[in-house]
């Protein structure tokens, strides 16, 4: 039990240590944090109300964001993968980043749900026994599941790992018998949560633009070039600024899975634009609205063509070597566009203008509110606040900086 | 190590508070200020209704028939009224219990359609409580039409009448069957507070269909579909549901000259929140 205290104190007091700029991150975190808890105790005492959806758009940003959260976190197993599926050295002690930017782009995406839900006092409601587990006709009870078991693989697997790097005791041979199994199952777990989250759209008859059956394609894809986006910056930070070495090989698979991912992405994309437009019956009004806007309600033009532009932009870019090969300049840029195009796309072309036409006909443009974006906000901030500590303390276990001595816990 | 990064971090720690409480400052006042939007409404369209009073007097279908008094916390445990009541027309648009002072509505004949003659969870509004005319008494129309105070008529043809010119107007010119009916068509001429249909069955007030039906079937047809009047309850099929029955919608005295009175709409609901106006609904089915 000492020795897991020391674990816990020793990781926490590396991940805080740190430069200026470190540091600086991590208190610009810690203000947008702390400037969202009151925003956040109105928003989950008072409910939705807050939030600018309405009986025409009842989704509201939190729900853009879970979806965006979960492309990253399905994403993330493209880390872990390489190295237990085609035993790649350079990859296999990375694996364990992978793994935390799962965990943690899990939990950020809970914590949407949690503000999605509204009134989070009733989430007991879901329970089995106590509640009622709309098993198996709810397609949001299957999100549940795989979301938690998610977060719980991936809990035990850094722990796992980090502890037994930190006492010294790791040990290949004895990690294959219960370990690989898990880390296994986590693989196959991440695009699984994935298409879950893409059912839970696609099950909607009613909306046109998501009743699509490329649907969980588009939806891996993008998770394909995101994830790695914020791999490849986070890679490329670590190894400027920390002893852990990764290799250009690791960047360039990453470069590799965006590509293919943006390419299909693009594919999906024109699939279905031409089912759609082709036939240009009522189930292209949707798309429509989102292109050319609807008699003048047009907010969603520009996101529109921006994202489109933006991704089919970045496909071209990143197949040119010197862009993809440009470590200190033009990837970290493209990552970021791509990570940023990305995210606006949950919000301004998949979620809202996909609920206009209403049923009964009407045009609406969502409009969030002050106190929805400062917890939106908020939610990234404690995400990325989570992201940066873990990952420091995983580098500080993985470069050897942090072990566990006798002495340490002697005095 | 541990140690280290503590003793390094007190001026960062101070500097870091301060900057942390002016963003908790700003941003919690930003969200108080911005947290409601409250939804614009073009002028004209709210009407007056706003600051009117609350209508506590309501008719249910329509006016002069069945009226009915809001009471406030009818149900104490929300706080809510037992009706909510138009402001433009009076009539109630929401009831805090549907099935408030309803009665099962009977046997039925089966006839083979959906309702395969189970009427169980069938309810009406009892309308025999109507019948005490002139406030007369409990015995309702029997009060005067005894057989002895009125004597029983002898035959059902038109005849000028003194009485209930305030039902119908001019006895040899009732505004229903185009001439070829009159009052004792469907009023029993033996008990006054029952109708009768042509084979001289006797109908409660509470089952009019079963007279109104007897002609009108379609009508009657549709409406033991649910297609054709009101119904009010649970969603499930099968479920609880109170019927509104011919008369509450139609009144029978007058359908030549006014068959059915149509209620003002109510005003369109506000439009969603940050919408601006609806200009884009105005123009033509042109750009989709």
């Amino acid at each position: 039990m000492n020795k897991f205290i020391s674990f816990a104190v020793d990781l926490g007091a590396y991940a805080l240590k740190g430069g200026p700029r470190y540091r600086a991150w991590l208190l610009f975190l810690l203000a947008l944090i702390v400037g969202c808890s009151f925003p956040a105790y109105r928003q989950l005492t008072e409910g939705l109300i807050l939030t600018g959806a309405t009986d025409q758009i009842p989704m509201e940003m939190f729900f853009a964001n879970f979806i965006f959260t979960a492309h990253v976190a399905a994403a993330a197993i493209l880390v872990v993968a390489p190295g237990y599926f085609y035993h790649r050295k350079d990859m296999k002690e990375l694996a364990v980043i992978g793994e935390i930017i799962a965990m943690v782009f899990v939990a950020t995406g809970i914590t949407f749900i949690i503000f999605h839900m509204g009134r989070p006092d009733r989430l007991w409601h879901i329970l089995p026994i106590v509640g009622y587990l709309n098993f198996p006709n709810s397609m949001l009870i299957y999100d549940t599941i795989v979301l938690n078991v998610y977060l719980y693989l991936n809990l035990i697997g850094i722990t796992y790992i980090l502890y037994k790097k930190y006492t010294g005791e790791f040990d290949t041979k004895a990690l294959a018998r219960w370990f690989t199994p898990v880390i296994y199952l986590a693989i196959v777990w991440g695009p699984l949560i994935h298409i879950c989250t893409a059912f839970v759209l696609s099950s909607n008859a009613r909306m046109g633009m998501w009743a699509s059956a490329v649907m969980p394609f588009g939806f891996l894809a993008m998770a394909g070039a995101s994830g790695p986006a914020l791999v490849i910056v986070l890679f490329l930070i670590i190894r400027k600024h920390t002893k852990l070495h990764i290799n250009d090989s690791v960047i360039d698979l990453m470069t590799t899975i965006i590509g293919w991912s943006l390419g299909i992405i693009t594919l999906v994309f024109a699939g279905e634009y031409f089912t759609v437009l082709y036939s240009n019956t009522e189930h292209a009004e949707s798309l429509n609205f989102s292109m050319f806007g609807h008699n003048g309600l047009k907010m969603y033009v520009p996101w529109f063509w921006g994202t489109n532009i933006a991704i089919l932009g970045s496909f071209i870019a990143i197949l040119f070597p010197r862009i993809r090969k440009s470590y200190d300049f033009w990837l970290p840029i493209l990552c970021v566009i791509i990570f940023m195009a990305i995210l606006v796309e949950k919000p301004m072309m998949l979620v809202f203008p996909a609920f206009s036409p209403s049923p009964m006909g009407e045009y609406t443009e969502y409009r969030p509110t002050m106190i929805e974006m400062i917890n939106v906000m908020g939610t990234w901030a404690v995400g990325f606040m989570s992201l940066t500590l873990l990952v420091k303390a995983a580098v500080g276990v993985l470069t050897g900086e942090v072990r566990y001595k006798l002495s340490t816990d002697s005095h | 190590m541990f140690k280290n990064s503590l003793q390094s971090t007190p001026s960062i720690v101070v500097v870091a508070l301060a900057l942390v409480i002016a963003m908790a400052g700003i941003l919690a006042l930003v969200g108080g200020l911005n947290g409601r939007e409250t939804a614009t409404t073009p002028a004209g369209m709210q009407g007056k209704g706003r600051t009117a009073p609350v209508v506590t007097e309501c008719f249910e279908s329509r006016e002069g028939s069945t009226s009915v008094t809001r009471v406030e916390n009818a149900v104490p445990r929300y706080g809510y009224p037992n009706l909510k009541c138009s402001k433009t027309t009076q009539a109630v648009l929401w009831y805090g219990d549907p099935f408030d002072g309803t009665v099962p509505m009977g046997e039925m004949p089966d006839i083979r359609d959906g309702t395969r003659g189970d009427f169980a969870h069938a309810f009406v509004k009892p309308r025999e409580a109507h019948l005490t005319y002139f406030n007369m008494g409990p015995d309702g129309c029997r009060t005067c039409h005894d057989g002895r105070t009125v004597p029983v008529p002898k035959s059902k043809s038109a005849r000028p009448l003194a009485m209930h010119q305030d039902i119908v107007a001019d006895s040899m010119q009732l505004q229903h069957g185009r001439g070829a009916l009159w009052c004792l068509d469907c009023h029993s001429a033996t008990d006054r507070n029952k109708l009768i249909d042509h084979l001289g069955n006797q109908i409660g007030f509470n089952q009019p269909q079963k007279l109104c039906g007897s002609c009108h079937g379609e009508a009657y047809i549709d409406w033991r579909a649910g297609i054709h009047g009101k119904r009010i309850g649970t969603w499930a099929t099968g479920g609880k549901k109170r019927w509104w029955v011919c008369t509450e919608c139609h009144n029978p005295h007058t359908v030549q000259a006014n068959r059915f009175d149509p209620l003002l709409p109510e005003p369109p609901p506000p439009l969603p929140r940050g919408m601006r106006n609806a200009n884009h609904e105005r123009v033509g089915q042109g750009v989709h």
